[in-house]
């Protein structure tokens, strides 16, 4: 009887135990659950607007990714990783505002971050400041204007202006139309099969790249103070071509006429090379104060 | 569209007030008018700045002579309405109207001679026309580079209480790309310096000065650095 009681009270004691033991499991997952969603904490919201509406994006630090749908809203998640910021939001008719607002100034770049995916209707034109991270804009024709200073820009396949603005950021644009104006200091700028007409790529100590066809009537001026400019067109490409260098060196691969038909050697390094390929139907300009600048076929 | 008629259109395209033809009109021009194109972006970059000018009062001592000044140049037509009314529409407080209205005098000035600059033009014409014109290049390329650095005085003033407070790691990446402008600005005036006709050599320089006032104004204005 004793002996059964004594097993039946360490059955109980077992049963309390494991009931504890799970309690304490339990209470301890959920108690990770909370924190983890402060700690990515997630915002999302749909916004009626119309096919061409203003989107205006002000973050500190993180990855910024848009692109293009076709219905008429805007779509945003934004994700913090502390609680220490938030998701501001402002509607003014067509025009929408997303601001990160950090509590404490004084806070860590991986806190004060926020990763913001936002679908918006292609003829969007978008306004994004970003301090640090990554801006991908995909899809868009309404315009876009970007202002960075740690944060690297990627821009595919839009349709519309782009004002960019980098201090240290890489920017690469690819696949895209529409007037292009990109500064920077030391980032490096690469231009990928676009189909501008216009394109204005400035930078202090990075390397210019454009890979890509000249389009007839078009303007393409690059220019950069130290470092590479590498030009790399298809052969059925058509420019008239002016480089020059203040210290640095000009050299093309590919057979430039001579404004006066006078033939000359364009393989030899220079400081400044002036001629037309095939019609000269594009103006190029391209110009390096110490860097070299390199034309080659694609 | 010519440069006359685009320099009509020029304010409501800083504006956003131009039809979508004319902004087409507008970028077809700037296309291929780098002329246009260096107004353009001065009279934004002025716009920009005079919108975060602190309010000031100028004398009346200042202001008679601003007013002399224009009405002398035939800048504007003061008897009906005064020059900077086309502030009306940023819809402040006479203050910072007064303070925008000053800021664009003093920065015409700058963009006009960063113009004359930009029309020197050095023709050979043997040894002493040589030496007479590059002696002219060379002082109105200092007379230039002084607005310039006027300018510069006064944001770094500005910008220094304002980097203080700063992330240590934003900080030092704009003390990094500050610096590496200040490299190449010292690297372009000892080359215009040894060839003050080396117009391309010119143009970086100023192009220099110009990236330091805008990563400076940047540093001042944005809310978010």
């Amino acid at each position: 009887m004793f002996s059964n009681f004594l097993k039946s009270r360490s059955e109980v004691w077992r049963h309390v135990l494991l009931a504890a033991f799970s309690c304490a499991l339990v209470f301890c997952i959920g108690d990770v659950s909370p924190l983890s969603a402060a700690g990515n904490d997630r915002f999302e919201k749909r916004f009626p607007v119309s096919q061409n509406p203003t989107v205006i994006v002000t973050n500190d630090n993180g990855v910024i990714t848009v692109r293009g749908i076709s219905r008429n809203e805007v779509h945003v998640v934004g994700t913090k990783r502390s609680p220490n910021v938030e998701i501001d939001t402002e509607t003014m008719g067509n025009r929408l505002r997303f601001d990160t607002h950090l509590f404490d100034k004084n806070m860590k770049p991986q806190e004060r971050t926020v990763d913001y995916v936002l679908e918006v209707p292609e003829k969007t034109s978008l306004e994004i400041h970003n301090v640090g991270g990554r801006v991908k804009v995909d899809g868009v024709s309404g315009g876009v204007s970007i202002d960075a200073l740690n944060s690297s820009i990627e821009l595919n396949n839009i349709n519309g202006s782009m004002i960019l603005r980098s201090v240290s950021g890489n920017m690469g644009i690819a696949r895209s139309s529409g007037r292009i104006e990109a500064n920077s200091i030391s980032g490096d700028l690469q231009f990928t099969d676009l189909t501008s007409q216009l394109v204005d790529g400035s930078t202090a100590s990075g390397n210019i790249s454009f890979v890509g066809n000249f389009y007839d009537n078009g303007r393409y001026t690059l220019s950069n103070y130290s470092g590479f400019i590498d030009i790399a067109t298809p052969a059925d490409s058509s420019f008239e071509l002016d480089a020059r260098s203040v210290k640095g060196s000009v050299q093309s691969e590919i057979p430039l006429k001579s404004k006066p038909h006078t033939p000359f050697n364009p393989t030899v390094m220079r400081q400044s090379l002036l001629g037309i390929y095939n019609e000269g139907a594009a103006s190029v300009h391209l110009s390096s104060f110490s860097g070299k600048i390199r034309i080659r076929k694609k | 569209m010519d440069c006359r008629e685009y320099q009509i259109l020029i304010s409501a395209q800083i504006d956003g007030d131009m039809t979508p033809a004319e902004v087409l009109e507008a970028e077809r021009h700037l296309g291929s008018c780098t002329r246009c194109v260096v107004v353009y972006n001065d009279l934004k970059t002025i716009v920009l700045e005079a919108k975060q000018l602190p309010a000031f009062e100028p004398n009346d001592r200042l202001w008679a002579q601003i007013r002399a000044q224009c009405e002398g140049e035939g800048l504007v037509e003061l008897p009906s309405k005064p020059f900077w009314s086309w502030l009306d529409r940023f819809h402040l407080p006479e203050g910072p109207r007064i303070a925008m209205a000053t800021a664009f005098l003093a920065v015409l000035v700058m963009v006009a001679s960063v113009m004359m600059y930009r029309g020197i033009r050095t023709v050979p014409q043997g040894s002493s026309g040589e030496n007479a014109s590059e002696i002219q290049a060379t002082v109105e390329v200092r007379s230039a580079e002084k607005h310039y650095i006027d300018a510069i005085d006064s944001l770094e003033k500005i910008t220094e209480s304002r980097m203080a407070q700063m992330d240590p790691a934003l900080k030092s990446v704009l003390e990094d790309n500050l610096a590496t402008i200040d490299y190449y600005i010292d690297k372009c005036r000892e080359t215009v310096k040894n060839e003050p006709s080396n117009a391309l050599a010119q143009r970086y320089l100023f192009e220099a000065y110009r990236k330091k006032v805008d990563l400076l104004s940047s540093i001042v204005h944005s809310d978010v650095f």
